[in-house]
């Protein structure tokens, strides 16, 4: 309960400063190189909490996560329900309660495409994503806020915006989609190390 | 008399000319026009036109770079550089609409892995991998949880074959990655009437090379490469415009050489001239006028009509030159005149009544002109001649045509019959070798440029679509739907077989009216057998899983080709739809068509415009081989019947053999055969029945008759030679069958004037 608390008090504290990153449009693109650091591999654990605006439901998981530059990125949820998905060599693996799926997306440009601008937010190369996103940043200290707001009419449909805010690493991710739903993904014990990334 | 024909004759071309100006006609450009007509329904026409017309005018232009932006730059640029041209870049990546039409529509469009799923009994898997999704920062989808809780839209949208393509939607632009480099897309549409104008197309083109060279020298890392039907239609045309002009005038120089060698008299040469220009003309109008077109590969053809017509002038000119009457002239040379326009007329008559517009027209301008020449020689001549005499001919030229005919008969004189097996033999020989190439692509050799744009546009584009495709027929597009699918499935099984990389159809995209009541019931099912599940995995309520399976039960109303095709982000769709027609179902790498081919039905056609057109091209020799025998006995009969039965037969020997002789000599030389080497074959039977006519018609009477003959064959090689240069297998394969032809024609009549 405590955690939970703090979590709250947290994203609702993240929220206020998430506000404000929108009114500091972000001009030369390449200051980003110089401030975020982007790390060949991560790996580390995740506590999301998807907002369902209309429905009024709010779903928690959490769970851990690893990605490498080279190799691609493995989201391991644990709970409620236990899963994994693997984003690998434009392909998407997930393994669940039923088995394993793999969907080939290499004659999908579209879809690779897409995969690989989120993609590009978790690993921070954020030039991938520049063709996307306008940017919005703010820089105090150690830390830093980033907005993205989509400016793709497509992307636009599904992904309103985007804040990602962060120290050495990115640590709070924050998703509004155009429906109203919000995910926040919240990255918890990070650290620098390899994760074996591969579909079963 | 005469002057009665000669106003006939001017009343005639005052009102060709009339009917020339008042009716309407193009230069043609389009290669499409050199295929033969093939006997298809009105069905597999309008569907092969379909395709063409959404290709016919389309080029595309491709910006290499390092990243979307310089590509996307350097477009904008290229694209500034032609203001007001119609052309399709930055695109409305607005999918608002196409997601309305998901949303009110998922229950009924469900992907074939999850029809697959619900029909088995295994709709767990499709609620495991929905609320899996939901849990995982990488669960996206694109609808609303509210609205497609089992994410079936997301599903349908990335397994559609038919929405995947090698340049997808980035930043306002569609972009393709290949070799390391980032490729954006631009398309110009050049409208029906500027595509077939080959002095607008070329003024289109240039305006690209410009802004392409405009757009390298200001972006110098970025690399523009161009392609597209309507480059190779103004390639094909600006090099045959030049050939033409070029073949045109070294045609000129050689029969002026020629003729003032031969005659010594610019006066002379002028009247040629004339007369060569009058009966250009009266082709090119009668062609226009009747056919309603002209193209351009026809006036490289009829280029040869110099040599043709040239022919009549120097029988008479040599006649008038060396003394004889101007009336007189004309009548000695008439006879031999008439029957040798007969001929060739009926050698033209072949190409005329074939099945193929481009021979024809050259068939209609060669005999219109040549009729034209003959009747100005006939009646014109006596008239310009009656005070003005040519020169005579030149000694040494006598002496050439002299010794040549010693030559000639040195080599028949003795041993004769052995020569003559030895020359079959050789015949035989060479014959043996030849090969047979009917395949029509052929035709039209691009250049290497031009071959590596293409292939890059298929490198990047990743489609490789085949120029083979299905065509559904029906006018109910519900009941095209469900045949297509039908078809699919068959093709599916194909595509494992390894007969084919794949397909793509709207009813990809579009289930057909009965599919959707089977989805939406097959959705029904999954809800029946995972709402619970899904209930307490997300921790819903009653209220709001009533909420959201009250969805899946309005979607009654069927989702219809019109509703998607008025989307306008979906444009590509029309592609694969002919109104009131039917649907086209575009195949990927065919490896056997035959395979395919198996699949028509009355109302399925597989259409192979290529492999039919080579089969087309394959009947059409065969006929036209078939047909030549026959001209062989009808000539034959009509010299028989002119000069009897022993002089008759050895005369028509003369052309036969110089089509033995082309045929040998192409064999040799590795020359594969094609209908275009058969019709130039007729032409040779023509000019060598035209000299033995000649040879044998003035023998003993006319002095310089041998003369006439050689200066005739000279000018005929001067211009139908120079065809065997030209880029176009059609009139290239002419121009060389009918050098040799021609050649060996005039050596073999000498040997007849010695024999009979």
């Amino acid at each position: 309960m405590k955690i939970l608390l703090s979590i709250i008090i947290f994203l609702f504290l993240s929220m206020q400063v998430f506000a404000d990153v929108f009114e500091h449009p972000l001009k030369d693109t390449e200051l980003l190189n110089n401030t975020i650091y982007s790390p060949m591999m991560l790996k580390g654990n995740f506590n999301q909490t998807r907002q369902i605006s209309s429905m009024n439901i709010t779903l928690k998981s959490n769970g851990e996560f690893a990605l490498d530059k080279k190799e691609g990125i493995l989201w391991r949820t644990l709970k409620p329900i236990a899963s994994d998905t693997i984003i690998k060599n434009k392909r998407i693996c997930t393994v669940n309660a039923s088995g394993t799926k793999s969907i080939d997306l290499s004659e999908n440009e579209a879809a690779t495409e897409i995969l690989t601008v989120i993609n590009s937010i978790f690993t921070q190369e954020y030039e991938k994503a520049a063709a996307w996103f306008d940017f919005y940043f703010e820089h105090t200290g150690s830390s830093y806020t980033l907005g993205l707001v989509t400016k793709d009419k497509g992307m636009a449909q599904v992904i309103k915006r985007m804040t990602v805010q962060g120290a050495k690493y990115a640590e709070v991710i924050v998703i509004e989609a155009q429906n109203g739903d919000v995910t926040t993904i919240i990255f918890t014990d990070i650290s620098e190390e390899s994760t074996a990334i591969d579909c079963p | 008399m005469k002057y009665r024909y000669i106003f006939l004759y001017i009343a005639l071309f005052i009102g060709l000319t009339l009917c020339f100006c008042l009716r309407p006609f193009t230069i043609q450009t389009d290669i499409i026009a050199l295929l033969p007509i093939t006997e298809d329904s009105d069905s597999r026409q309008a569907a092969f036109n379909h395709i063409s017309n959404n290709s016919m005018g389309t080029v595309n232009i491709l910006f290499a770079a390092k990243d979307i932006d310089a590509s996307k730059e350097a477009g904008l640029y290229f694209a500034s550089q032609l203001e007001g041209a119609e052309l399709r870049y930055e695109i409305d990546t607005d999918y608002a609409s196409f997601l309305s039409i998901l949303k009110d529509y998922n229950y009924r469009l469900l992907s074939e892995q999850n029809r697959k799923l619900i029909s088995l009994g295994k709709s767990n898997e499709i609620a495991d991998a929905a609320i899996s999704m939901l849990y995982s920062p990488a669960g996206a989808s694109v609808l609303s949880f509210e609205d497609d809780p089992f994410t079936l839209a997301t599903d349908y949208v990335f397994s559609s074959p038919l929405l995947k393509s090698g340049f997808s939607p980035s930043r306002g632009v569609l972009s393709s990655a290949y070799n390391d480099k980032i490729y954006t897309y631009m398309t110009l549409e050049i409208a029906a009437d500027e595509l077939f104008s080959p002095g607008r197309l070329a003024e289109k083109m240039q305006l690209l090379s410009a802004a392409k060279a405009a757009t390298i020298t200001n972006y110098p890392d970025v690399g523009v490469s161009i392609s597209g039907i309507p480059v190779h239609t103004w390639h094909a045309s600006s090099s045959s415009t030049d050939e033409m002009t070029i073949i045109s005038i070294i045609s000129i120089i050689l029969v002026l050489i020629i003729s003032l060698t031969a005659l010594r008299s610019p006066f002379s040469f002028l009247v040629l001239m004339v007369t060569i220009v009058l009966s250009f003309a009266v082709a090119f109008m009668t062609t226009a006028t009747i056919l309603g077109g002209i193209h351009v590969l026809t006036l490289v053809f009829g280029t040869s009509l110099v040599g043709l017509s040239t022919d009549y002038m120097l029988h008479y000119l040599v006649e008038r030159g060396s003394g004889v009457d101007a009336l007189k002239s004309i009548t000695a040379i008439q006879v031999a005149l008439a029957l040798s326009l007969a001929t060739t007329l009926l050698g033209f008559s072949a190409m005329l009544f074939s099945n193929m517009l481009l021979l024809r027209q050259m068939a209609l301008f060669s005999m219109s002109g040549l009729i034209c020449a003959w009747l100005l020689v006939l009646f014109f001549y006596p008239i310009i001649f009656k005070s003005l005499k040519p020169g005579a001919p030149l000694s040494y030229v006598l002496k050439m045509e002299r010794t040549l005919s010693k030559c000639m008969e040195y080599i028949v004189n003795k041993h004769g019959v052995v020569k003559l097996l030895i020359f079959i033999l050789i015949c035989v020989a060479g014959i043996s070798k030849i090969q047979i190439n009917d395949d029509i692509s052929n035709l039209y050799k691009p250049t290497e440029a031009l071959i590596a744009a293409e292939k890059l546009f298929h490198e990047v584009n990743k489609e490789n679509i085949s120029l083979m495709f299905f065509f559904v027929s029906g006018d109910d597009s519900g009941q095209v739907l469900a045949d297509e699918e039908k078809l699919l499935q068959a093709l599916e099984i194909e595509v494992q077989n390894g007969n084919l990389k794949g397909f793509k159809a709207i009813s990809q995209l579009l289930p057909s009216p009965y599919r959707q009541r089977e989805n939406l019931l097959l959705s029904e099912s999954l809800w029946r057998e995972q709402a619970a599940y899904l209930k307490s995995a997300i921790g819903l309520t009653d209220e709001q899983m009533a909420f959201m399976q009250a969805k899946l039960m309005q979607q009654t109303k069927t989702l219809t080709v019109e509703t998607l095709l008025d989307i306008e982000q979906l444009n590509v769709l029309k592609n694969f739809w002919i109104d009131g027609k039917g649907s086209i179902v575009l195949l990927k790498a065919v490896k056997n068509p035959a395979e395919l081919a198996k699949y028509e039905n009355a109302n399925i056609y597989f259409l192979d415009k290529l492999g039919d057109l080579n089969k087309a091209m394959a009947s059409y020799r065969y006929k036209l081989t078939m047909i030549f025998f026959v001209a062989c006995l009808l000539i034959m009969a009509v010299l028989i019947l002119r000069f009897g039965v022993r002089r008759g037969f050895v005369g028509s020997l003369a052309p036969f053999f110089a089509v033995l002789t082309s045929l040998a000599a192409l064999g040799f030389a590795g020359v594969s055969i094609s209908l275009f080497h058969v019709l130039a074959l007729f032409l040779v039977l023509c000019f060598g029945v035209d000299y033995t006519v000649f040879q044998m018609e003035t023998k003993g009477k006319l002095q310089f008759a041998g003369l006439a003959v050689m200066l005739s064959c000279l000018t005929t090689l001067a211009s139908f030679g120079l065809l065997a240069f030209t880029q176009f297998e059609v009139t290239r394969a002419l121009g060389l069958t009918l050098f040799i032809g021609i050649l060996t024609a005039y050596l073999y009549s000498i040997v007849v004037r010695r024999v009979v």
